[in-house]
């Protein structure tokens, strides 16, 4: 019975210690019965039942400011995610994701650009259309 | 002492079976290798670098990312394609450029392996998605967790001065679009 939980316990101290890992991410996440996983702030997340996420992990560097040669993970994104619902059984309704992710000088460079400025103003004006139709309705 | 065998002899059995329809996959920087009897790998390449493994049973895995599964797992790896390859939209990459992007050319090949496959990327890949249904011990930067049941997760970890875009629907996985453009001072 000990070494169970022993493992058990060896397991657990090991999945605590990975969540101090340093990097930029993007994810989603479902389940759907018992997790256990580490949070980014090195906290425990226990699940049972159903659960759902969507994150983005931007980490900010210790002693470093940003200058003009110099980037302290400067991120540029649009995502667009589409996820079905609990209860939705059409196949066509999955998940659907669009992003566009620009990171470090690229996102600083592309944020200058007339052309990306326009599309990020269009992007906007879309999603406030979006969001009156939805409304109206 | 006959009820003392007894389970241990069908705990042996159910053991060898395990182990003798297990899998391991050993995820590489660009190379994964695969060695799984039941399972079957999809490869893609064209609008992304792409393969997915669909396995059942026992499922281990080492390399980038460490697990064992013990169900149905599908595991999905994607690596970036150059944006100036496609050729067909303006320099400045958007989102609304993928319509323009010929997704048909995408070339993708199922196969059914019975022992050993590699596949293998032009660069490292940088999208992940998994699914299982079962038990999963999952440890590494994709993904961190002890799981029961239904799970489904998905990660984007992007390289730094680099711009991506992504197009992904679960339902059609082999037509994942991932492109980039380096962006240099």
């Amino acid at each position: 019975m000990r070494v169970p939980m022993m493992i058990t316990m060896l397991g657990l101290g090991v999945l605590l210690s990975t969540g101090c890992q340093n990097y930029l991410g993007f994810g989603t996440g479902t389940v759907t019965g018992f997790e256990i996983s580490p949070r980014p702030d090195n906290s425990l997340n226990l699940t049972l039942g159903y659960n759902r996420y969507e994150l983005a992990v931007i980490p900010v560097p210790e002693f470093q400011d940003a200058g003009d040669t110099l980037d302290a993970y400067s991120v540029l994104a649009t995502i667009n995610v589409e996820s079905p619902g609990l209860n939705s059984y059409d196949p066509e309704d999955s998940l659907r994701i669009t992003q566009l992710f620009a990171t470090g000088m690229a996102a600083r460079r592309m944020s200058n650009q007339p052309g990306m400025r326009k599309h990020f103003a269009e992007y906007m004006e879309d999603i406030t259309k979006s969001r009156r139709g939805d409304d109206e309705q | 002492m006959q009820i003392m065998i007894l389970p241990s002899l069908s705990l042996l059995a159910l053991g060898s079976v395990l182990l003798l329809f297990s899998g391991c996959i050993w995820h590489g920087k660009k190379q994964s290798y695969f060695v799984h009897p039941l399972a079957s790998l999809t490869t893609g390449d064209g609008v992304s670098g792409y393969h997915e493994l669909n396995g059942v049973l026992l499922t281990l895995e080492g390399g980038r990312q460490f697990g064992l599964t013990l169900g149905c797992t599908s595991i999905l790896t994607v690596a970036p394609k150059e944006w100036s390859d496609q050729g067909t939209c303006d320099s400045l990459p958007t989102t609304r450029c993928l319509d323009s992007i010929d997704v048909a050319s995408h070339q993708t090949t199922k196969r059914k392996f019975p022992f050993f496959t590699v596949g293998t990327m032009d660069s490292e890949p940088v999208f992940f998605y998994r699914k299982s249904i079962g038990v999963s011990m999952l440890l590494g930067f994709e993904v961190t967790g002890i799981f029961v049941g239904w799970m489904q997760r998905l990660s984007f970890l992007p390289k730094d001065d680099t711009v991506y875009i992504l197009h992904f629907n679960a339902a059609n996985r082999s037509q994942t679009i991932l492109l980039r453009k380096e962006v240099t001072q």
